[in-house]
């Protein structure tokens, strides 16, 4: 049973050198992404949060309380949101994540969601230890027209 | 940064990445730039053409001072997605960049994995259009010592932020 909300669809990705160590913390970060961002499941939040969270998307207020206002926000607004991670990989402690968001029908009062064709994001997080502090991310409206056939991914 | 593999790959990795990109948007040489770019250079920029050619093409128009400046867009909103609207402007904006000799940007992180390769950057356009600049976060796959892949995304750096830590 899949509760109804926005989701992470498709396979998670794994770059095929990744040591046992990149991919724990490459989990740990996807695992924060959908249990605590998009599923928003705020019971979660101890899990992955120390002790402060340094939020650097402007849209979003700084600290855990800011993440999951939005988090919050995304699902009341965008309950068909869907994310496809297309990347992810690690270095010491950072994890850059570049996935696909499909926003479905929604709200556009939050600036978000208007691109019938998603947005292409990656977002950095910063770990320390086994928990997520800080989190940086470029958000980019996929256009309609593209000069190549590779697609942003 | 990375304290995984601390080899010497990874850091000839980011040394290609660098000079490549310093190259080409701080110093404006372009054909040194892309001595290090493969021909079958797979470009996921949805402004360019796939290949080394491609790049050479897009590129060598921006910086070329006798190729018109195309004028301002079609601001036929109407018929334009935001997506699309946005890379126009953008195009524009990068434009306006290599034309006036611009050399405003700061790298400020670069992380590496394996053949890859991410660049966190900051421009500043002389552009009305951004008046705090751009944030970017490139990915370079890297082969044989060549930049060989690109994907990136870029964002108009908003004036009102829901916090004080910028988007650096």
């Amino acid at each position: 049973m899949t509760k109804p909300g926005p989701k992470i669809v498709g396979n998670r990705p794994d770059q095929p050198h990744h040591t046992p160590e990149q991919r724990e913390k490459a989990n740990l970060v996807l695992d924060f992404l959908q249990q605590y961002v998009i599923e928003h499941d705020p019971s979660v939040g101890p899990k992955f949060f120390g002790k402060s969270y340094t939020q650097h998307n402007p849209m979003v207020a700084d600290g855990q309380e800011g993440l999951r206002q939005f988090a919050e926000l995304l699902g009341e607004q965008f309950p068909q949101l869907e994310i496809e991670i297309k990347q992810v990989f690690v270095d010491g402690d950072y994890v850059i994540v570049h996935h696909h968001a499909k926003w479905g029908p929604g709200t556009k009062d939050t600036g978000l969601g208007s691109a019938k064709q998603g947005t292409a994001v990656i977002d950095i997080f910063r770990l320390e230890g086994d928990r997520v502090v800080e989190h940086w991310d470029v958000l980019q409206d996929i256009p309609e027209t593209s000069a190549n056939d590779n697609t942003m991914f | 940064m990375s304290d995984i593999q601390p080899n010497g790959k990874l850091e000839s990795n980011k040394e290609v990445v660098l000079k490549f990109y310093m190259d080409v948007f701080r110093d404006h040489k372009l054909e040194l730039g892309i001595s290090n770019m493969r021909e079958d250079y797979v470009q996921h920029n949805p402004l360019f053409r796939t290949g080394k050619e491609g790049f050479r093409e897009a590129f060598g128009a921006m910086l070329s001072e006798s190729a018109p400046i195309p004028s301002q867009p079609e601001e036929d909103s109407q018929s334009k997605s935001e997506g699309d609207l946005f890379v126009h402007n953008l195009k524009m904006g990068f434009l306006k960049y290599f034309r006036s000799g611009c050399s405003d940007l700061e790298i400020k992180r670069v992380i590496a994995e394996g053949d890859l390769v991410v660049v966190h950057a900051h421009f500043n356009l002389p552009d009305s259009r951004y008046p705090k600049g751009v944030a970017l976060i490139d990915i370079f796959r890297v082969q044989d010592g060549m930049v060989a892949e690109h994907w990136d995304v870029v964002q108009a750096i908003p004036l009102e932020t829901a916090n004080d830590n910028t988007m650096f």
